[in-house]
């Protein structure tokens, strides 16, 4: 850099302009990766957090139904039992989750770790160093000219740098700081992709194994046992309802019947996503070992992810509050 | 197999549900509601069997992907560095600068 500043200022400002225009010029080549791997990692990021909710859900929704029927229940003595152990005072099993312990931790943990994955992804593609980098490069031509400055003083040997030429020098430390960044930036998700593409595809192949539909055939049923005892209870208590408080109850029996047919697409919904986050990081690695980082195939699969999503936080928002 | 037995589960779950909403007999309920009790716990039980017999192949993926996280963080930290060298840059022109101005004023 001394020598830099120490040669002519013909050659300095020729040799600046030349290999600003070089690096602005291989930059402009290159696509920026921030889009698709972000939404990548945006998608994959949510699909963990309805993966999550829906086995708390799923616990929820198991101790409502037990409960329910445990409404029906009119022995004190069978009541008593249910609830509590008589010798050591703790909840039974009514009131237990159906999913704890190792068997939980274990999916929530993968469901996080996937997702910080994800996130780690996406900050990589889309983290902003150019702000910096230009501040550094900004710091780096004015240091020059001071330093020019101090050379060119009495006593010294050199003329000072001009301010154009201190702005040529920061503009050449910048493009090149900037191209290096998004070199090193394609390079290292292009690695990371190629060299965990077989563990995401791993991860998604167990995530959308038969789980979901053991889980979901359970999952109905709750629903069906609560949208029968909201009927139940109905039967036995219309008598004495206003009109007003029947059609409230009715409608109430309405959306218990919604969940009992939305279950089961939820639950093939949670599958078909699991298995689409593993098809769209596919898409991924095959655009980036061909050395592109974007792709028709990786728009689809994140665009079809991304409507499997809504349809599952449309059902959840709609019966989380429900029983 | 075990989705077999769930499925069948299921559906007998489904036609006492049916029986209990067209009795209106309270004996009959209470009978009802017993053997879907029993039915549930049966289904809780397959189910968490399938659950259980998935958790090793869970398990396995875990530390894995957090070594994936950690590859995509060290190459963030490294894409870091290069802002750090042109500081390191500005830093040293800056100590420069300052030995050369002493070095001036020692001459003049």
């Amino acid at each position: 850099m001394i020598i830099l500043v120490s040669a002519s200022k013909k050659r300095a400002r020729g040799a600046v302009i030349f290999l600003v225009l070089n690096v602005m010029a291989g930059g402009c080549a290159q696509t920026n990766p921030t889009g698709e791997v972000g939404a990548f990692a945006e998608a994959t990021s949510s699909y963990a957090v309805e993966a999550q909710q829906a086995y708390q859900t799923i616990n929820r929704v198991t101790i409502e139904r037990r409960v329910a029927d445990l409404a029906t229940e009119s022995d004190p003595n069978v009541l008593g039992k249910e609830l509590v152990d008589a010798k050591t005072l703790q909840n039974k099993d009514t009131l237990s989750p159906f999913l704890d312990g190792v068997a939980l931790e274990t999916r929530l943990a993968l469901l996080s770790s996937l997702r910080n994955y994800a996130n780690a992804l996406g900050e990589l593609s889309s983290a902003n160093y150019k702000k910096d980098i230009d501040a550094a490069a900004q710091e780096l031509g004015g240091t020059f000219q001071s330093l020019s400055s101090t050379l060119a003083a009495p006593g010294g040997s050199e003329t000072p740098l001009s301010a154009e030429e201190a702005g040529a020098i920061t503009a050449a430390v910048s493009a090149f700081g900037n191209a290096i960044v998004e070199q090193k930036r394609r390079s290292a998700i292009k690695e990371v992709v190629i060299q965990y593409n077989p563990l995401i595809q791993r991860t998604s192949r167990v995530l959308a194994s038969g789980e979901w539909d053991a889980l979901g055939d359970l999952q109905k049923a709750n629903y069906e046992t609560l949208y029968v005892e909201d009927v139940k209870a109905y039967q036995k208590e219309y008598p004495a309802l206003s009109n007003t408080a029947r059609r409230q109850r009715l409608r109430q029996i309405s959306e218990s019947y919604a969940a009992v047919r939305g279950a089961p697409i939820f639950f093939n919904d949670l599958k078909k996503a699991s298995a689409k986050v593993g098809d769209a990081h596919q898409a991924l690695f095959n655009a980036v070992s061909s050395n592109n980082f974007t792709s028709q195939d990786i728009v689809k699969q994140i665009s079809e992810l991304g409507a499997l999503l809504k349809s599952l936080s449309a059902f959840r928002t709609r019966f989380e509050n429900q029983h | 197999m075990d989705a077999t037995i769930r499925v069948n589960l299921v559906n007998l779950l489904n036609e006492f549900n049916k029986l209990l909403v067209l009795t209106n007999n309270d004996d009959e309920e209470a009978k009802i509601r017993k053997n879907r009790r029993i039915l549930f716990v049966l289904l809780e039980e397959v189910v968490k069997q399938e659950i259980d017999a998935n958790t090793t192949e869970f398990r396995e993926a875990i530390s894995a992907l957090r070594e994936a996280r950690q590859k995509v963080e060290d190459a963030k930290a490294d894409i870091g560095k290069i802002v750090d060298a042109i500081r390191f840059v500005v830093l040293a022109a800056k100590a420069v600068d300052t030995i050369v101005r002493v070095g001036i004023g020692l001459i003049a």
